[in-house]
């Protein structure tokens, strides 16, 4: 059980992760061009490549912080579970807030 | 469009909607206190690779054909905004999505059997099923809102 | 054969058919079944049963939903549909059955769960009620204003006077449940006296 409870606080870890390297490559690529040229020319396109490094944190983080010995426990899990619910939504408003600036009122 | 890009925009609405279907499944299952836990998680399964595969199938569409031939018209018609800001907002939002639902699924799948007697461990399963619902709605609308906006003159 | 159009018409018809017909027969059966002061298992699980349709009818009224959209989208976009007063304050008011229907499958059914087989006329119940009648007035209101919606072709509205309109009736449609229902539970204490 203590293994379980582990990898569902390691995924819902890397989930935040993921979720908030996607928001600061989002609004670093659309201030840094050279970034978003990057991974157009990496990926084939910038979302692509956004799209493929998120997954490659989740995944990637969720594995190491599993194999990291600790133990696993009912309340972790549900505290990281709350940390995403939470961060998610800041991630969420934090990509509509910058995009309304960008799309009426930055020019 | 050709005919395999309106099935792959086809298949891309068609598998989002399902995704939603079956996580607002979880969702209403969640609230029960007796819980269906085959139902739900095969559902959280199922909404996840859903949700993966209409990740799939709107980003190769999006890639290849939107970009040079659905957002200049957006651009140049009555609701350019439709692309500048709910389109840019969409496409980066969704990122969150898939993520959210394997988490969903791997704690269905992996402690679903004691949710019932881990209340804490059960809201917070119920909140991240909802936050999926409702974001997924969101993007469904911003899809509408994008695709309304393409009135070739 | 059958087209494309003439297909999600079919299903449309179909899902409007499960959702507002089972809306109707839904609310006109929890009426029925508190009449008597109490809810009994059966009269709970009939009540279940609806609901399935109600969202079995939902569901197919969205996918076929989306399923005119993309017909419109690929084949005539120049048409300009999708941003017509009409079809949005729709949209509008599906995504109100929605989060509706939700709503009731949190806080309604549990109400009456906790209240099967034991009277109706307590304290309790009485504060608790309102969201009961509340969220079956929103449901029927809501269920035959997206019909309405759907079949009136003439209808040239702008979306404000759509949505205002929909609200007025909503907000006297729930001032009328919460009345009958206040009306039947006092009958309810009246009748155990």
């Amino acid at each position: 059980m203590e293994h379980r409870q582990k990898a569902v606080q390691s995924f819902a870890i890397g989930a935040v992760l993921a979720a908030v390297f996607a928001v600061a490559v989002t609004i670093a690529a659309e201030l840094m061009p050279p970034l978003k040229t990057w991974l157009a020319d990496t990926f084939t396109h910038h979302w692509i490549g956004k799209s493929v490094l998120a997954a490659a944190i989740y995944v990637g983080t969720s594995i190491i912080i599993f194999a990291v010995p600790s133990a696993g426990s009912q309340e972790q899990a549900r505290k990281s579970l709350a940390a995403l619910f939470w961060i998610s939504w800041v991630v969420v408003a934090a990509i509509i807030g910058f995009f309304l600036y960008e799309a009426f009122w930055a020019y | 469009m050709t005919p395999a890009l309106a099935q792959l925009l086809i298949g891309h609405v068609v598998l989002g909607l399902l995704g939603i279907t079956l996580f607002v499944i979880v969702t209403v299952g969640l609230m029960r206190d007796l819980l269906r836990i085959s139902l739900i998680k095969w559902s959280a399964f199922f909404g996840f690779v859903s949700f993966v595969a209409s990740w799939i199938t709107g980003g190769y569409y999006y890639a290849t054909y939107y970009g040079k031939a659905v957002k200049p018209v957006i651009k140049a018609g009555a609701y350019p905004w439709a692309h500048n800001f709910v389109m840019e907002a969409k496409e980066h939002v969704f990122l969150v999505l898939p993520f959210l639902a394997a988490t969903v699924w791997l704690v269905l799948w992996l402690l679903g059997g004691s949710l019932e007697t881990a209340p804490g461990l059960k809201r917070a399963a119920l909140l991240l099923s909802w936050t999926i619902v409702v974001l997924g709605v969101a993007i469904t609308l911003s899809g509408m809102v994008i695709s309304g906006a393409v009135i070739p003159k | 054969m059958m087209g494309w159009y003439t297909f999600l018409i079919v299903m449309h018809i179909i899902g409007t058919a499960l959702g507002a017909g089972g809306a109707t027969v839904s609310d006109l059966s929890f009426f029925r079944s508190v009449r008597d002061g109490k809810v009994d298992r059966s009269e709970l699980d009939l009540l279940k049963t609806i609901s399935m349709a109600v969202w079995a009818g939902f569901g197919i009224l969205v996918f076929s939903g989306f399923g005119f959209f993309l017909l419109y989208r690929i084949q005539s976009p120049e048409l300009g549909l999708i941003y017509n007063p009409k079809l949005l304050a729709k949209l509008t008011i599906v995504l109100v059955v929605f989060f509706n229907g939700l709503l009731m499958h949190a806080k309604v059914f549990p109400l009456l769960e906790s209240f099967v087989d034991r009277p109706l006329f307590n304290p309790d119940f009485s504060k608790r009620a309102p969201i009961a009648f509340t969220t079956g007035a929103i449901s029927i209101i809501s269920w035959y204003s997206a019909l309405i919606l759907g079949a009136w072709r003439g209808l040239d509205w702008s979306y404000g006077a759509i949505m205002g309109s929909y609200l007025a009736v909503v907000a006297v449609g729930i001032i009328f449940a919460n009345i009958v229902g206040r009306q039947l539970i006092k009958k309810f204490g009246t009748n155990q006296l």
